[in-house]
């Protein structure tokens, strides 16, 4: 069976909600059934990628620890919104890694390719 | 006719819960086939046999049961967002020497595979989030 375009979008804030770790358990399971699988950070979502996090004061996990390591899972198609970094005064040296960044316009295109899309 | 798996996140006093079992009557009524419902984080309350809502509240975790039962549906709950809630069957009560069990009937605890497994398999997925 071909593998399905799984997209994944992180919209919320880190430590909003319980969701983020939710977020990484589905990407990683999808990634050990061998689908394609995209992840885009949008919107306050980019404050996952963000390096110097701290959570041990709240208890809650820092996912931005695990996210490096997806590449390991080959999840390589991580990419974060152009427009977000900008209106935050972020660049890609503050975070924990390099995604490509893709404009509104590029995220649509993204989100009309893929077959199933979770959005978070 | 088409195949969905629907995923729920919410717990059972969510609009998205209640909006997922109307969709799933929906879906049932006009022939399409539900391949699987998923329950994650706190959507697995919805599999819980003690809650006893008052008289005139609706026990949505009861119409999920009798409508899985009805169709003979697949519905899955996730066992790490379970045992993390307090939502057991027998065999996990057993092993994690608890007082009882509360799975309700009809429902199954299973991984985070099955939910990539309905993503694979079905023709939509649609996932209904609080």
């Amino acid at each position: 069976m071909t593998p399905k375009n799984i997209l994944v979008i992180v919209r919320q804030s880190p430590y909003s909600s319980i969701l983020s770790a939710a977020t990484l358990d589905i990407v990683l399971t999808a990634a050990a059934f061998e689908q394609t699988l995209t992840l885009i950070f949008m919107g306050e979502g980019v404050l996952h990628l963000l390096s110097s996090q701290d959570s041990k004061a709240s208890g809650l996990k820092n996912i931005s620890k695990a996210l490096p390591s997806l590449e390991l899972y080959e999840v390589d198609q991580v990419f974060v919104e152009k427009d977000a970094l900008k209106e935050r005064n972020l660049k890609t040296e503050n975070l924990v890694m390099r995604p490509d960044t893709l404009s509104l316009s590029q995220i649509a295109e993204t989100i009309e390719k893929a077959d199933q899309v979770f959005n978070f | 006719m088409q195949s969905f798996t629907l995923v729920v996140y919410g717990s059972p006093d969510t609009q998205a819960a209640s909006t997922a079992y109307n969709f799933a009557q929906a879906l049932l009524k006009a022939g399409h086939q539900i391949y699987r419902l998923f329950f994650y984080q706190d959507g697995v309350f919805n599999a819980c046999s003690f809650n006893t809502p008052p008289q005139d509240e609706e026990n949505l975790p009861a119409s999920w049961q009798t409508l899985i039962q009805e169709y003979d549906l697949d519905a899955v709950v996730c066992v790490a967002s379970a045992l993390k809630r307090g939502i057991v069957n027998d065999a996990e009560a057993e092993r994690y020497d608890l007082a009882a069990s509360n799975l309700r009937k009809g429902f199954e605890i299973s991984g985070l595979g099955q939910l990539i497994d309905g993503v694979i398999q079905s023709d939509r997925v649609i996932n209904f989030l609080p």
